[in-house]
């Protein structure tokens, strides 16, 4: 066995590569390999509470957040990308790409706008009010946002681009030549929808179910301000409030079990299902024509997710934060926050793209067949939520932090502290752990565009492994490179589960300090901090809306 | 049968063609680009002609001047397509089936007639991507069939077979254009021996009609 292992690795185009990578796919796995040992030493007394008050009700209010959520968001993706893909109204053009704006949205935003807006004392509630004529504030029994179903409610009106894009393309693309043929059967559209597409796309639409729910998952502010407790918010508490790393730890794996769950459901839904290349079609079929009462209804219901999930919640930003620039200016605060977040995202960035691009490289020129499997390791951590990544993190760093402060102290009587904890290097280490999929992801589709025969000309031209890496596939990836640097730095910017748990005592960022003018109900002075993020969203929408426009424009030779 | 009269703008020319059959199996020939496709798709209803008039049996499908467009599935009109377009998530057999089970129909004799005119038997049990290309045209050629056509527009059917397959379905062609007992619009790009068939045959070339020939 071992002696094949080395034979394989021997044979390898370039086995330091293939290193790289296997060490990298070990880092990824270790924070679950830390919950494990953590959890298993037990949190002594806390485990039978945990098990008895805690975890039931968590994890039944996880399930039934995750269930709802998965709902609510398939319905309205799926209902607005059957319009948009198949249909004609007016706003169809516009809302192709403006129903992707929610996803600029962190879901602690939304949750933290929609708190203030339909507060008693808020603008709606206030102005129905006004409206009634009434002026006891409790005299309205107002929809109570602070609930499960208003969880629900707002994680699905926001996660829904997820399940849009991914049925959008299914109905534009691949299932557009069935669509065609059942009509010329004598389909009608809901026969087709129902008979055809939806079948079709199921494989699609399950993969954007399924990362809706890993956002959902991930949630830590939206569930936390609306008062309902799910997992997640029972592993930072107990880390918080009861200062139990084991307890966190065992209720992260159990976390990680309803993850597995999630994917094993995904591949059940997707199994036996590959449907792509039903025929060879560049164009979308020609939509067809709504007039009247049907135009109207498809305006209206592609405009109300767009106008909850991001037109509502960014005019109110907006608002909140132009009045705040008025009357009090900015705060010094915001510009050390927006320093630190650029700086941990940045950095970040960096981290990730390289380690993605060593990965990439390795795929492209392994023989031993280890870098496969071992990028596929190295990309599991989109699929870890931040909570749980961070109670992993926590202790290993820890350790490496003290052994190095014992070392040093030792050897040259120097206290060096939480080198890493404090430096924020556990930040950045966070988030290119989580991260890296889609910077391996990205670069692996640029080099697919890369031929072999350039880097067989490179080497024969004398170039060694490095130099062809740097001065032949660097120049050529560039678009690869900053299509996935815009992606990581924005999702870096916006994570804030993880960030919580491992920035440096006393630091803050744009979405810790949101978080906590939120916990303390101040929602105007988390404003400012709170737009800077969406705007910074904005930016991959507008790239994702551009690279999609060619599926876009429909095909009508009347047009 | 065919009555078609209409204009489009089509790539970098104008389809402006205008035609009329009472032949029972007529045969639209041209070069690749042509326009015939496009005429076909708009019989079908799959795309809507800037201006003009088409009706198949007498029945006015579209008529720009009428404001009418009779949508594409109450049209009846069956286009069976260049690469077949079956469902890949139902049987042969389900696929055979679907006009009938839009309509509320059951298997019947038509069924099995139909069955048997393209030796597809075997099949029915089978999954599309298990089927060869010929293999895959028959069925299609059968789920249009079994579909209450009111004509059969059959949309260069062969071209995407190797020489082999095309003689594997020919002969169920010509027996099927023979017995034709709806009108058929066959569209082919090069002289064969399907197109020989038609009573009538329409030229089409830069998206006007060059020549109709009658047998």
């Amino acid at each position: 066995m071992t002696t094949s292992v080395l034979r394989a690795f021997r044979d390898s185009g370039t086995p330091g590569w293939t290193l790289v990578t296997i060490l990298v796919a070990v880092i990824v796995v270790s924070p679950i390999a830390a919950l494990i040992a953590i959890a298993s030493e037990g949190s002594g007394d806390l485990w039978p509470q945990l098990a008895a008050y805690v975890l039931p009700s968590a994890a039944t209010n996880t399930i039934v957040l995750l269930v709802g959520v998965g709902v609510l968001a398939s319905v309205i993706g799926v209902g607005t990308a059957w319009l948009v893909a198949t249909a004609d109204f007016p706003g169809r053009k516009f809302f192709d790409w403006a129903l992707l704006l929610p996803l600029a949205i962190p879901t602690y935003i939304l949750a933290y706008v929609y708190l203030d807006i339909v507060h008693p004392l808020g603008p709606i509630q206030s102005s129905l009010r006004w409206l009634f004529g009434l002026s006891n504030p409790q005299a309205l029994n107002f929809f109570e946002v602070r609930s499960m179903g208003g969880v629900i409610f707002l994680l699905g009106f926001v996660l829904y681009p997820y399940v849009y894009l991914a049925a959008r393309a299914s109905f534009l693309m691949q299932s557009a030549t069935a669509l065609e043929a059942a009509r010329m059967l004598g389909a009608g559209r809901f026969e087709t929808l129902f008979r055809v597409a939806l079948p079709l796309a199921r494989p699609a639409i399950v993969v954007g179910v399924t990362l809706a729910l890993l956002e959902a998952l991930n949630d830590i502010g939206a569930t936390e301000f609306l008062g309902v407790r799910t997992l997640t918010i029972a592993i930072y508490s107990t880390w918080l409030n009861r200062s139990s790393l084991p307890g966190a730890a065992q209720i992260s794996l159990f976390m990680l079990a309803i993850v597995t769950l999630l994917f094993l459901m995904e591949r059940w839904a997707r199994r036996h299902q590959r449907f792509s290349g039903i025929g060879k079609r560049t164009q979308p079929p020609a939509p067809v024509e709504l007039h009247g009462g049907k135009a109207f209804a498809a305006f209206a219901i592609c405009a109300l997710p767009l106008a909850i999930g991001f037109l509502v919640p960014f005019a109110y930003l907006a608002n909140q934060a132009v009045r705040k620039f008025a009357t009090g200016g900015v705060s010094p605060m915001i510009w050390r926050e927006t320093f630190n977040t650029l700086l941990y995202a940045g950095v970040a960035t960096f981290a990730t793209l390289m380690i993605g691009l060593a990965v990439a490289y390795t795929l492209r020129t392994d023989k031993s067949g280890f870098a496969s499997p071992a990028s596929r390791i190295a990309s599991i951590g989109y699929a870890i939520p931040g909570t749980v990544l961070a109670v992993g993190l926590l202790w290993p760093l820890a350790a490496f932090d003290n052994s190095i402060d014992a070392l040093f102290r030792q050897w040259f009587g120097i206290p060096t502290g939480l080198i890493v904890s404090g430096s924020g290097a556990a930040l950045v280490l966070a988030y290119t752990i989580r991260f890296l999929a889609m910077s391996i992801n990205g670069l692996e589709a640029g080099y697919a565009k890369i031929s072999e025969n350039i880097d067989h000309a490179a080497r024969s031209l004398g170039e060694r492994s490095f130099g062809t890496l740097r001065k032949i596939h660097l120049p050529m990836l560039r678009p690869a490179l900053g299509g996935a640097a815009i992606l990581v730095f924005v999702d870096c910017m916006k994570e804030l589960p993880a960030t919580l748990m491992l920035r440096p005592f006393g630091v803050e960022t744009l979405a810790t300090h949101v978080y906590a003018e939120a916990v303390r109900g101040t929602y105007e002075d988390g404003s400012i901090a709170a737009i800077l993020i969406v705007l910074a969203g904005l930016i991959p929408i507008v790239m994702l809306a551009r690279v999609s426009r060619p599926a876009i424009t429909p095909s009508t030779i009347s047009s | 049968m065919f009555e078609v009269s209409i204009q489009a703008p089509l790539g970098e020319f104008n389809l402006d063609a205008s035609f009329r059959s009472e032949s029972m199996v007529t045969a639209l020939s041209g070069p690749s680009g042509s326009g015939k496709s496009s005429i076909v798709a708009a019989i079908g209803g799959l795309v809507k002609p800037k201006r003009g008039k088409i009706a198949v049996n007498g029945h006015t499908l579209f008529d720009s001047d009428a404001r009418l467009a009779v949508p594409p599935h109450k049209r009846g009109m069956r286009i069976v397509f260049q690469e077949s377009r079956l469902f890949p998530h139902f049987t042969v057999a389900q696929n055979l089936m679907f006009g009938r089970w839009l309509a509320g129909k059951k298997r019947d004799a038509q069924f099995d007639e139909v069955v048997a005119l393209l030796g597809i038997e075997p099949l029915l049990s089978r999954r599309p991507r298990k089927l060869s290309g010929g293999e895959r045209q028959r069925v299609a050629i059968g789920r249009a069939l079994l579909a209450d056509p009111q004509a059969l527009l059959l949309d260069e059917p062969l071209a995407s077979l190797d020489a082999a397959r095309k003689e594997e379905i020919i002969p169920y062609l010509t027996r099927l254009v023979l017995s034709a007992k709806i009108p058929v619009l066959y569209v082919s790009h090069a002289n064969d021996e399907i197109e020989r068939l038609a009573q009538t045959v329409v030229k089409i070339d830069g998206g006007r009609v060059t020549e109709i020939k009658k047998h």
